[in-house]
């Protein structure tokens, strides 16, 4: 029972990393439509920030992550600069800017391996490698410290787009992007800031993947899938849905690998069957959104 | 040809709209809508903004579904069939903001509007067979007689983007031809012409009508559609309040009041883009 | 009769060039032809159906296990095996494409991305029949109508699926097809109101240069008799796309300089900066999609020296 627990403690903090990189997309698809594929490569570029910063450098873990937070802020907002705005302001297709993010993410990706090479690098664990027993509670310092800063963002992002004037600012841009210029909204602003927000969601979730996997040059395109697939079972409709269907991705998982008999590599398959059954069975998660905004 | 609605032509009515109804959600945008176009003839569709003109005409290209009520063309029932099986039908439209084909050809924009008449099967294409290869050949000169009667002769080779709004809209009516139409359905095609503009093509509006195709406009500019229309129907709150000829509409008491809530007239010589 | 001409002397001269190289260049010479015929299908459907798929190279893979399963495991002939490899690609195809072109927007990005991960998971795990991570090795070309198609013979082979998959697209974009794909990219709405079926072409379209990508993937089995998952993954799906759009997307001469200068500059870059041509790549084709949006078949129509 307790090992049952500990499994289920585990997976909602894988749960949680999925969630954090879904939110990414969110954060950016909301006031754009567009999808980002190089969320991920957010993530790989925060990861060796973070490797600089607290192996290399060896900063107190607070101000590391404060200070990669920060900068992948600003990587976030110069993404938009390069590969976005200029494709916006001329009018290109929607297509144009996703194509150049894919261009990005391979850049991205690419400098990374030519500054760091092929091999992974750690990261410290902020608490160590101890772990809680409480009765049937059984956990590691570092998935309580997951699910703890993960349930705050998403509190504060929920808070933000249901609760702020600025949240809804983004919703209506989405739904109408003349009617927001009109009503005084900066189009440019609201962009630039869900490009810089996106990327600073993304770092972190890479900040707390790494202390347990290391930090490598191709971990970037896997988050991307996993943060998508649980972007789609969640729906975008609702900021929590993507917490809700990282966590079912993250349990999906981690349940089949237990339980189930089957060849542990083929245990990878399972969050790409799920995107494509709730593809092809659930679509309407995104098409709410895009029904909105049409 | 103007006949009164009901009593119908030799052959019946081209189109024929009966308690034709849209709700969205608890809004009932049309509401038991009747009409008909006989062939030949240029039908208007006129209202104040959300009387549910669009949506009618949406109904009738196939991009809305009724919620309740009949489309019959040429009395077989064509309600709730999407977009394309309405144009395979002959029903083909054009786009208030222009909708061309970015990227191609004026001619193959036209072209791309006898998409009907060309499909046959793809191995024929890829065989490159004689039968194929005359169709489209045929396809070719078909297009460019078509832009040579817009007045688009000209530029038949160049790029849709170097073209102005008003040579938008007349390749628009180009393609719409193209699908050898029984019925054009026009989305209120003065919009954004200059006037010189707004007679060319009420000059094509016509050419098009004598050749027996059923014309349907809706449209904003009443001195436009007073001037061209052979009969207008008028719509309020998604009901029909009038149907006529255009001289009776004009003086039509529930008309005016409806389509300008005062009592100072229709504005006949006054519509927004004369 | 004169496009037949044209096309025989091209077979030709493409033919010819392979009976005059020699190993090492045979085997660049050769896998440049099948990068060509991949950027051709897929050009097809990026860049005239505007069908952003990260499928195309597990079409390729399906076809190239396929033929090798079902002629070594399976022991049927060779020609029931292509022709039961093609089926499947296009079962593949429709199970995929039916409900993805349903809606609009980027599902099928999204489905093909994770098919495209699902099949590579499949390869190394699939055991027996696909042999793991190790792939599928030693097995030969069965003799075809008693010639043994090998060396410079079997360079020819692939100089005819570059060019009838030239050919066979060539015909379609130039007709009503053709028009109708180019249509639903670019406006689907307008292409429904001319009588197009918007879900019923995307879905021709994705089967077709499916099937296409599955040919060319039987042709590359027997090119080093050896199939292995690395090559079917997302990496040259990325490739793939970038060839395109560099190229100069919804032209078939922008596909094969797109392929062509993609493939030979790594060769020619690595002395320079090893094997980091993949930065150079990701670099230009944002520049181009910045830029130029119709590549270089768009430079050179745009060129300012050209007289007018």
């Amino acid at each position: 029972m307790q090992d049952l627990i500990e499994l289920l403690i585990s997976a909602t903090a894988g749960g949680c990393i999925y969630a954090l990189f879904a939110l990414s997309y969110l954060v950016v698809l909301r006031p754009t439509g567009v999808i980002n594929f190089a969320v991920g490569d957010w993530g790989t570029v925060a990861a060796f920030g973070g490797f600089l910063a607290l192996s290399e450098a060896a900063l107190p873990w607070p101000i590391g992550m404060a200070f990669v937070i920060i900068a992948a802020f600003g990587l976030g907002w110069l993404t938009e600069r390069i590969a976005v705005r200029p494709l916006v302001e001329r009018g290109a297709p929607v297509l144009a800017p996703i194509l150049a993010l894919l261009g990005m993410l391979v850049i991205f990706r690419e400098a990374v391996s030519v500054a760091f090479g092929p091999d992974p690098r750690p990261i410290p664990q902020p608490f160590g490698y101890g772990r809680i027993e409480f009765g049937l509670l059984a956990a590691s310092y570092q998935s309580i410290f997951i699910i703890g800063i993960t349930a705050s963002v998403f509190v504060g992002a929920w808070y933000f787009f249901e609760r702020t004037l600025a949240g809804r600012s983004f919703e209506a841009v989405a739904l109408d992007r003349r009617a927001a210029a009109l009503m005084g909204i900066n189009l440019r602003r609201v962009t630039s800031f869900a490009f810089g927000a996106g990327a600073s969601i993304a770092a972190l979730a890479a900040l707390l993947l790494t202390p347990n996997t290391s930090a490598h040059y191709l971990m970037g395109i896997p988050l991307a899938i996993q943060g998508f697939t649980a972007l789609v079972i969640g729906g975008v409709g609702r900021t929590e849905g993507a917490l809700v269907g990282g966590i079912i991705l993250a349990l999906a998982e981690q349940l089949t690998m237990r339980y189930v008999p089957i060849a542990p590599g083929l245990v990878q398959g399972v969050p790409l069957l799920l995107l494509i059954i709730f593809l092809l069975v659930r679509p309407t998660g995104l098409l709410a959104a895009r029904g909105a905004s049409a | 040809m103007n006949n009164p609605p009901g009593t119908g032509s030799a052959g019946g009515p081209l189109l024929a709209v009966h308690e034709l109804t849209r709700r969205f959600g608890g809004l009932t945008a049309v509401a038991g809508l009747d009409f008909d176009l006989h062939a030949g003839e240029v039908l208007g569709l006129i209202g104040p903004n959300g009387a549910g003109k669009s949506t009618t005409f949406n109904m009738i290209a196939g991009t809305l579904a009724p919620s309740a009520g009949q489309i019959l063309l040429q009395g077989n029932s064509v309600g709730g069939l999407p977009a394309h099986a309405m144009a395979a039908r002959g029903v083909l439209r054009t786009f208030q903001h222009n909708c061309l084909f970015a990227g191609m050809s004026l001619r193959d924009n036209v072209m791309t509007g006898m998409h009907v008449g060309l499909a046959s099967n793809l191995l024929g294409v890829i065989g490159g067979i004689a039968r194929v290869r005359t169709a489209e050949t045929a396809a070719r000169a078909r297009a460019d007689e078509l832009l040579a009667f817009v007045g688009l002769a000209d530029a038949r080779e160049q790029d849709v983007a170097t073209l102005s709004f008003g040579q938008g809209r007349l390749l628009e009516t180009a393609r719409a031809l193209a699908g050898d139409p029984k019925l054009i359905l026009f989305d209120e095609p003065a919009a954004g012409l200059a006037p010189a503009e707004c007679e060319r093509l009420t000059d094509i509006i016509e050419q098009i009508a004598a050749r027996d195709i059923g014309v349907l406009l809706i449209e904003h500019d009443m001195r436009f559609l007073l001037g061209i229309a052979d009969r207008v129907v008028v719509l309020d709150h998604g009901e029909r309040i009038a149907i006529g000829l255009p001289e009776a509409i004009q003086r039509d008491p529930a008309v005016i009041k409806a389509y300008l809530g005062s009592t100072r007239g229709v504005p006949a010589a006054g519509g927004t883009h004369a | 009769m004169k496009s037949l001409l044209q096309a025989a002397l091209v077979i030709a001269i493409l033919s010819a060039i392979g009976f005059l190289l020699g190993p090492y260049h045979t085997d660049i010479y050769r896998k440049l032809l099948l990068w060509i015929a991949l950027a051709l299908s897929y050009n097809f459907l990026f860049g005239v159906a505007g069908q952003v798929a990260f499928s195309h190279f597990t079409f390729y893979g399906v076809g190239a296990y396929a033929i090798v399963i079902l002629v070594t495991q399976a022991g049927l002939p060779l020609p029931l095996a292509a022709t039961a490899g093609i089926v499947l690609c296009v079962l593949l195809a429709l199970a995929v494409a039916i409900p993805a072109t349903r809606l609009d927007g980027f599902y099928l990005a999204l489905a093909t991305l994770a098919l495209a991960q699902l099949f590579i998971v499949f390869l190394n795990e699939g055991g027996e029949l696909t042999g793991g991570s190790g792939g599928l090795t030693s097995y030969r070309l069965p003799d075809v109508g008693g010639i043994t198609l090998s060396g410079p013979r079997y360079t020819v082979v692939i100089v005819l699926l570059v060019t009838f998959t030239w050919i066979l697209l060539a015909r379609i974009d130039q007709s009503w097809f053709g028009r109708a794909c180019r249509a639903v990219r670019d406006n689907p709405q307008a292409a429904a109101a001319m009588g197009i079926d918007v879900a019923r072409t995307r879905v021709i379209a994705y089967a077709l240069t499916s099937a296409l990508a599955g040919l060319a993937g039987m042709v590359y089995a027997f090119v080093d008799n050896t199939v292995s998952p690395p090559i079917f993954g997302l990496e040259n799906a990325f490739l793939l796309l970038f060839m395109v759009i560099i190229g100069g997307s919804g032209s078939q001469i922008g596909s094969v300089i797109g392929a062509t200068v993609l493939y030979l500059l790594p060769f020619v870059l690595s002395p320079l900066i090893g094997h980091h041509h993949a930065l150079v790549f990701g670099v230009v084709m944002l520049l181009v999609i910045l830029a130029q949006p119709r590549g270089l078949t768009g430079l050179w129509a745009a060129r300012p020296w050209r007289s007018r």
